[in-house]
Formats: structure tokens, C-alpha cells, sequence
């Protein structure tokens, strides 16, 4: 019931955004869908007469229908770029199978007597086809194209991920930010579009079971029509920005930059996270979003523009553990604490880019900076029946290197054994298994546990303001109260949200900070 | 004189190693119903099909009305033939009416004219078109969807008609009705006609010749009488052997039991000459022998000499003896002379 509410209260508040991306979703998979019939029903003509072709060319359209969406979509990219284009031809590639298959058993299901009967009386080959064959196999015919649209709708939340819009926004955004009520928001509208457009292709199908030109006529015309939302005038300005999903849902992100910085001619398209960094490389994007700390920013020569206005939230690393391990073993908490302050953000930039670019393994990098530091200790041999302490990690490379780092000064300062457990998925799934004890200590960030696990009330965020200190103090000591788990002090280094752009593009511009980005929009210089 | 509507001259063709036609030549003349005869596999269906294209042969040649079939386009070629086939293949999704205007369609012919066309073909065979001509061929039954074929393939009044088959997939009763349907429609009287069958009775009831096929090459070419009379080979012979006795009934005529008539002597002397030769001898009766030449009796009609017995059986069966035309012994035959003349002939044959 509460999450009902929130959806329709989401509904109400985003109105227009459900409407163009509802309208972008109609348009991508009309248009797939009607470049799917076009090139698929012809072939699948063809393979009708051409027998010994069918088995390779269905078998291609098979092998294309279990590559996995989001990889094939990342096979596009570098072809055809990012927007429509790409997500138009995945959604293709996905409709072939079933139109195919469909046409081809539709039309060898037709009683041989009767195309006999029809040769024999004088149709020409292209009039047994059109008079005799299609019309008989058409409800097999639809059955194929209602199959393909089916799977296009639900595929075609993935053109979220390569800024080509669509309901996958509200979707991949809803997921992003733990938010139910918004995954609903993009999921029940596509649930319906899907079972819309099934029913109303079932419809066109009925009403003129005997006109197949009235059937094709309807898609010629209906599906351009629908495409054609598509390309409806998009804002344009000097730069385009390519965000990740969650960067555009957050309120402390986007929305709170674009009122703190007058960024409103800034025109956005939607990107899969972990597209961003090579839209902007390669020049599809000018602005967008990225992790200050990450290292592709250094590999891939981008530029963090200053937040001199403070208006992003700060998310200072720093170890969460549970406070009964400090109990059992009170050695441990001035070993963890020697990590606390040393790691600039250009220092774990630098880390993460000897992982992501130089693939390096994450303990010798962790281990070769300690070294550095003269924090390293060879490993103590462990006494037999030694407690183990539990090391857990999100799954991206600064994590990796900051568990390895833990593990390393345990090893080599206490007398405990070190288990440590890299494959939890994300923030839910780290902060659960911290929570209900299944590990002792994880690396988290202070906007995370603000945001994600702590969602406070909008007049807490004010008074919060995204300062650093205030919000690790009051993360600090939600935590401790409310779950009961301990943050120990911070690491040093903000791996926050940033705004990046490529930096021979920033120079040109003399485009350094927010604000001078915001300037350079409103036409100054 | 009658012009030559088909020929086919050394027509052979292979299907991978299996010599389906093995030069097969014949002619059919204008108006004449030929049909190819012969056991499974033999090579009739493949043959009528050559006429129209739907195969294409390995070598020979076939003229239609004094044209090579090659020289026209295989659809221009088969809108000029009427075209059924055993299984019907009406078009599911078009009604009776629409399934018969099909061919004129094809042909552009104007919609009113085709419109009344199909309505008197439908009304002829006996599917009054107010009643059937909307309907579905799912609604139809066996019997009435092959009246539609037959139909069909008439509606644009072609002068020759390739028949596969057409009764074979009826059951026997149906196939009665259909086939004398068939036989009495005047359309078809007209029109040149080449029909599949390995029914030897359908062959008999309704060819002016048969066309004896076996394993691809023509076994006998000629009249029904003459195929069973006059047997090219041993294999012609066999054929027609398990239908001896049914098969004489439906070529032998009234005049040639004349004979057998005369022998209870009873005939008057001014009737014609016995034609027993032709029974006994098996020399062919092509023309029928003159009516009577006396003066007929005030009530009396005279005796169709050119009848068969079957067809004669056939109106007995009908009407009773009253429905034979016999007359008394002014010049005439009596009911009993007939009837006991057919049970002399009957036995003869069974001899």
C-alpha cells in the first residue's frame, strides 16, 4: 500500500518524464520492430525457397537471441555509438528469430493442395504468395511479429543504458537508489505497453483475418507513426551531458547541481554507468558524471570540474565494522586506524588506475603502497585455533585494494587470521551481511550509508548540507544507534560524485569548475 | 473433320534415377474426352501435369492448339486450361463465389460478367449460388467443394479442362452423384478433356478414348471398346480382366444384341442386318446401326439402339419395364424379348 503510494506520488511528480520516455519507448520498439518485419519477412520468404539456407540462417538468429542484451549492446557502442541507433538494432537483432521462424513454419504450413490448386489455375508465383500463401499463414505470421514485440518492449528498457531513453530510465534509476516505488514506475508501464501492443496487434489481426493488405498497410503505417515520437526535437545546446541513472534520480546529484549552478541548458541523455567514462572518451558526450577517485579519469585524460560550490555530497571512505570484533580484540582498532587520513584523492585515483588500465592485482598494488607508507609487516605465523576476522568488499577495484590493505596489517601486525569475502554485489548486499554478522568489516562511504541505507528526511539533508563532517557524524551515529555497527575514521579521500569532461575539450573551453561550466552554458565568454 | 487440340510428341522425363515418362506420344482432338488410365505410379498424374507446366518434361514437346507450351508463360498458359485436382484446393479464406470468379480474375474479365457466370456454373451443378456462393469451403462437404473445383476451373470458359483425379478422394455414393453431374453438364461436352483415374468404370462411363499407361511408356491408345475387345499386350489384358463383366455391359449396345434378339425369332425380317460379328468376333462397332426403317406404330418410340446395356439396366432399374420404349410386333421389340435378350448376352459374356 505505502509502495503505491509512492508510485503514484513518483507518477504525479514526474509526469512529463513518464510521458517522453513512455513515447521513446512506443518509438524504439515500433521502429525495430518495423525494420525486424521488413527485413525479416523478406528473408523468411527467401528461406522458403532456398530450403538448404534455412538451417544457418536460423541457426545465426538463434545464436543472436542468446547473447546476453547488455553485452550486445556493448558490442554496438563502438560501432554505431551511443542513442538509438544502437538500441534500435539490438531490439532488431532480438525480433529476427521469432519473425523469421514464424514465416518460414507459416508458410510451409500451407497445404500443398491449395498452392497446387493455385498454380495450376494460373497465379503467378509472386500471387500464390501474396493471395494464397501469406494470407493463410498469417495468424502464424502475427503470432511471430506479437512474439518479437513482446520481447522488444521488455528489452528495450535496456536503451536506458545507452542514452537512448525509454521507461529503463525510471527502471535502472529505481535500481540504482533502492527505490521500489521508481523501478515501478518505469516496470508497470512497460508491463502494460508490452501487453497493449500484443493485444492490439491481436486486434489488427482479427478484424481483417481475410485483408492481408489491410493488415500490412496498418503496421506500414501505424509503426512509422509510432517511431516517429522518437525524433521529436530534443533540446540542444553547446554541450551534451551523458549521466548515469542514479546521478539523475538523486536529488543531492543532478537536481541539486542544476539549481545550485544554473546548469538548465545542460541537455542530458541517460548512460549505463559503466558507459560514461567511454561515451565522453570518445566524444559522444562532453559532461558527465564519474567517481573522483575513479581511475579511468586519469587513463582516459579526463578533467574533475571543482565543485566550489559544494553542492555534491561528500562520500568520505572509511571502514564500518561491528563493534564486538573491537570488543574480542581491542589490538585491532589501532591497526585499522593507521590507514585513517593517508589516502589522498589523487592517491587512490593513482591505486585504482594500477588495477582498472595497468591491470594489476589488487593486493600487490595494496601491498607496493603500505611499502611505501613503511605500514607493511610480513605476516605473522598464526598460532593454531586463531579467530579469523571477516573482510567484505563491493566489487570494484578501490574496494579490492582497500580490503587487501586491511588484510595485509592484520596479518602482519596481530595474531589473527584474515577471511575475506570480495563477491558481495553492492551496498544491500555488504551492509546486510555486515548487519546480521555474517562479515566484521567493510569499506563504505559516507554519502552511501546517508543516502542509500540511511535515506534521512529532506530537512535532515539541509541541515546537513553536505558537509563532510557533519554528514560522517551523523552517519556515525545513526549507524551506532539505529543498527548498532561502528565508523571508524575516514580514509581521506571523497570518492564523490564529479563532474568530468574531457580535459583537452576543458582547456579549450577554460572550463575548470562547475561554475564555470554553468557560465560557459548561459553564453558568457 | 476434327482439329488436334493436344499433341505430345516423345515426351520423356527422369525424377533423379526413376524414368517416370519414357517418350510417350498422343494426340487429342477437339471436344474429345481422353483419359489416362493406368496403376499407381505409372506416370498419369506427372503427364497431365507436363500439359500445363506444373512439370516441366526432360525432353519432347507438346503442342496445344498448334503451339509449343514453351513459347507462352506457365501462368499464361494454365489460365487457359481448367485445372482440378483430387484434393480440390479451394482457397480456405475465399468464399465458394470468390474461389470460382478466381481464373477470370486472373484474366481481367469484367466483374459483372464473372459475377453471372459463377452464379449459372453454381446453379448448374446444383449449389444454387443465393445459398453457397457466401459460404466457407470448410462449410461445404467433400461432394459440393469438388462442384466448386469443377466449377472453378470452368468459370472462365476454357477450351481444354486437366482433370486429376477429380472423384477419387469422394465416397462411392458422392462419387456417383458428382461423376454423372459431370458427365451431364454440357460445358463439358463442348470442351476438350484430359482426366486422371485408375478407376477402370470411371474410365469406361466416361471416355471417347483411354489412354493405357505402365511404368512410363503408353500400354494401349483407343476407344474403350477396343482396349477391352482388342488388347495391345498381355498387361491390357489383365487390366481389365477383374471388371470384365461390367465393363462389356457399358460398351455393348442394344444393336449389337440384335443377334441374340433374332435368335428367339421374334425379329422382324425388315429390321437391319445383325451385327453378331462384333460380338463374337470382337470387330469394332463404331457406328451405330439405322433406326428401324417401317413405319413406326401409332404410340410407339423407337428403341435407342445405340444404348448400353448398363445404361439400359440403368433405366429399367428407374422406371420398371413400362420405362423401357419397346413396342409390340409391329416391326418392335417386346419388353420380355429385350430383357430375356440380356440375360442370353449376360450369360454369354460370362462364359
Amino acid at each position: 500500500m505505502n509502495t503505491l503510494t509512492e508510485l503514484l506520488a513518483f507518477w504525479r511528480t514526474h509526469l512529463d518524464k513518464l510521458g517522453q520516455q513512455t513515447l521513446q519507448h512506443v518509438a524504439l520498439t515500433a521502429a525495430a520492430l518495423l525494420l525486424g518485419v521488413a527485413v525479416a519477412g523478406p528473408l523468411g520468404i527467401w528461406l522458403t525457397r532456398h530450403r538448404r539456407w534455412q538451417g544457418p540462417v536460423l541457426g545465426v538468429a538463434g545464436v543472436l537471441q542468446t547473447v546476453p542484451s547488455i553485452a550486445l549492446l556493448g558490442f554496438l557502442i563502438p560501432l554505431l555509438g551511443i542513442g538509438a541507433r544502437p538500441a534500435i538494432l539490438a531490439l532488431l537483432l532480438y525480433s529476427l528469430l521469432p519473425i523469421l521462424r514464424n514465416v518460414v513454419a507459416g508458410i510451409e504450413g500451407v497445404e500443398p493442395a491449395v498452392v497446387e490448386a493455385a498454380r495450376g489455375l494460373g497465379f503467378t508465383d509472386g500471387q500464390v504468395l501474396r493471395r494464397v500463401q501469406l494470407p493463410l499463414a498469417l495468424p502464424v505470421l502475427m503470432a511471430g511479429i506479437r512474439t518479437a514485440t513482446v520481447i522488444n518492449v521488455g528489452v528495450a528498457t535496456l536503451a536506458a543504458y545507452v542514452a537512448a531513453g525509454g521507461l529503463g530510465e525510471f527502471i535502472f534509476g529505481g535500481i540504482a537508489l533502492n527505490n521500489p516505488a521508481m523501478i515501478l514506475a518505469g516496470a508497470v508501464p512497460a508491463a502494460a505497453l508490452a501487453l497493449a501492443f500484443d493485444g492490439g496487434l491481436g486486434l489488427l489481426e482479427r478484424l481483417s483475418a481475410r485483408h492481408l493488405r489491410a493488415v500490412g498497410g496498418g503496421l506500414l503505417v501505424a509503426l512509422p507513426l509510432l517511431a516517429a515520437g522518437y525524433w521529436l526535437p530534443r533540446a540542444t545546446g553547446r554541450l551534451q551531458a551523458g549521466f548515469s541513472p542514479e546521478f539523475v534520480g538523486r536529488a543531492d546529484c543532478l537536481p541539486g547541481l542544476t539549481s545550485a549552478y544554473n546548469l538548465r541548458r545542460l541537455p542530458n541523455v541517460v548512460l549505463a554507468p559503466a558507459l560514461v567514462y567511454e561515451a565522453a572518451r570518445d566524444g559522444h558526450v562532453d559532461v558527465i558524471d564519474g567517481y573522483s577517485t575513479d581511475g579511468r579519469i586519469r587513463a582516459y585524460g579526463l578533467r574533475v570540474l571543482a565543485d566550489d560550490r559544494r553542492a555534491l555530497p561528500p562520500y568520505y571512505a572509511a571502514p564500518v565494522l561491528r563493534p564486538q570484533l573491537l570488543q574480542a580484540h581491542p589490538e585491532l582498532g589501532p591497526v585499522l586506524d593507521q590507514l585513517s587520513g593517508q589516502l589522498s584523492d589523487s592517491a587512490m585515483t593513482n591505486l585504482n588506475y594500477q588495477v582498472d588500465f595497468l591491470h594489476r592485482e589488487p593486493r600487490a598494488v595494496a601491498l607496493g603502497w603500505l611499502r611505501r607508507q613503511g605500514l607493511y609487516r610480513a605476516p605473522r605465523p598464526l598460532p593454531p585455533g586463531a579467530p579469523v576476522v571477516r573482510l567484505g568488499s563491493k566489487i570494484f577495484a578501490e574496494q579490492y585494494i582497500l580490503l587487501e590493505m586491511y588484510a595485509a596489517l592484520i596479518r602482519g601486525q596481530t595474531d589473527l587470521g584474515v577471511q575475506t569475502k570480495t563477491g558481495l554485489g553492492g551496498t544491500i548486499i555488504c551492509f546486510e551481511a555486515l548487519r546480521t554478522g555474517q562479515i566484521d568489516l567493510y569499506p563504505e562511504y559516507t554519502g552511501t550509508g546517508l543516502q542509500v541505507l540511511l535515506q534521512p528526511s529532506p530537512a535532515v539533508l539541509d541541515s546537513l548540507a553536505g558537509r563532510p563532517a557533519a554528514v560522517y557524524g551523523y552517519v556515525k551515529a545513526q549507524f551506532a544507534r539505529r543498527y548498532g555497527l561502528e565508523w571508524r575514521a575516514p580514509l581521506g579521500f571523497n570518492n564523490a560524485y564529479c563532474l568530468l569532461m574531457r580535459q583537452s575539450q576543458a582547456r579549450q573551453l577554460g572550463i575548470a569548475s562547475i561554475s564555470q561550466l554553468g557560465q560557459y552554458l548561459r553564453g558568457g565568454r | 473433320m476434327t482439329t488436334t487440340a493436344i499433341r505430345v510428341t516423345n515426351l520423356r522425363k527422369h525424377f533423379g534415377e526413376l524414368a517416370v515418362l519414357q517418350g510417350v506420344s498422343f494426340e487429342v482432338a477437339a471436344g474429345e474426352t481422353l483419359v489416362l488410365l493406368g496403376p499407381s505410379g505409372c506416370g498419369k498424374t506427372t503427364l497431365l501435369k507436363t500439359l500445363n507446366r506444373l512439370v516441366e518434361p526432360d525432353g519432347g514437346t507438346i503442342e496445344i492448339n498448334g503451339r509449343d507450351v514453351r513459347q507462352q508463360a506457365p501462368e499464361q498458359l494454365r489460365r487457359g486450361l481448367g485445372y482440378v485436382i483430387q484434393q480440390v484446393g479451394l482457397l480456405p479464406h475465399l468464399t465458394v463465389a470468390q474461389n470460382v470468379a478466381l481464373v477470370p480474375g486472373l484474366l481481367g474479365q469484367p466483374a459483372a460478367a464473372t459475377q453471372a457466370r459463377t452464379t449459372a456454373l453454381l446453379d448448374r451443378l446444383h449449389l444454387p449460388a443465393a445459398r453457397f456462393g457466401g459460404l466457407l469451403p470448410a462449410q461445404l462437404s467433400g461432394g459440393q467443394q469438388q462442384r466448386v473445383g469443377l466449377a472453378r476451373a470452368l468459370a472462365a470458359d476454357p477450351p481444354i479442362v486437366l482433370l486429376d483425379e477429380p472423384f477419387g478422394a469422394l465416397d462411392p455414393i458422392t462419387r456417383a452423384a458428382v461423376r454423372r453431374d459431370f458427365r451431364e453438364l454440357d460445358e463439358l461436352r463442348r470442351k476438350t478433356v484430359v482426366l486422371v483415374t485408375h478407376d477402370v468404370t470411371e474410365a469406361f462411363e466416361l471416355a471417347d478414348r483411354i489412354l493405357l499407361l505402365n511404368q512410363g511408356h503408353i500400354e494401349q491408345l483407343g476407344a474403350p471398346r477396343e482396349l477391352l475387345r482388342q488388347p495391345a499386350s498381355e498387361f491390357v489384358r489383365q487390366f481389365f480382366q477383374a471388371e470384365q463383366l461390367g465393363l462389356e455391359m457399358r460398351i455393348t449396345t442394344l444393336a449389337e444384341l440384335r443377334p441374340w434378339l433374332s435368335a428367339l425369332g421374334s425379329a422382324p425380317a425388315s429390321e437391319p442386318a445383325p451385327v453378331a460379328t462384333s460380338l463374337v468376333s470382337g470387330s469394332p462397332a463404331t457406328t451405330p446401326p439405322p433406326a428401324p426403317t417401317s413405319a413406326p406404330g401409332p404410340d410407339a418410340t423407337p428403341l435407342p439402339w445405340a444404348m448400353s446395356v448398363h445404361e439400359t439396366l440403368g433405366r429399367l432399374a428407374e422406371a420398371g419395364p413400362a420405362g423401357l420404349p419397346v413396342a409390340d410386333t409391329g416391326g418392335r421389340l417386346t419388353q420380355g424379348q429385350v430383357l430375356s435378350a440380356f440375360g442370353h448376352s449376360l450369360s454369354a459374356f460370362a462364359a
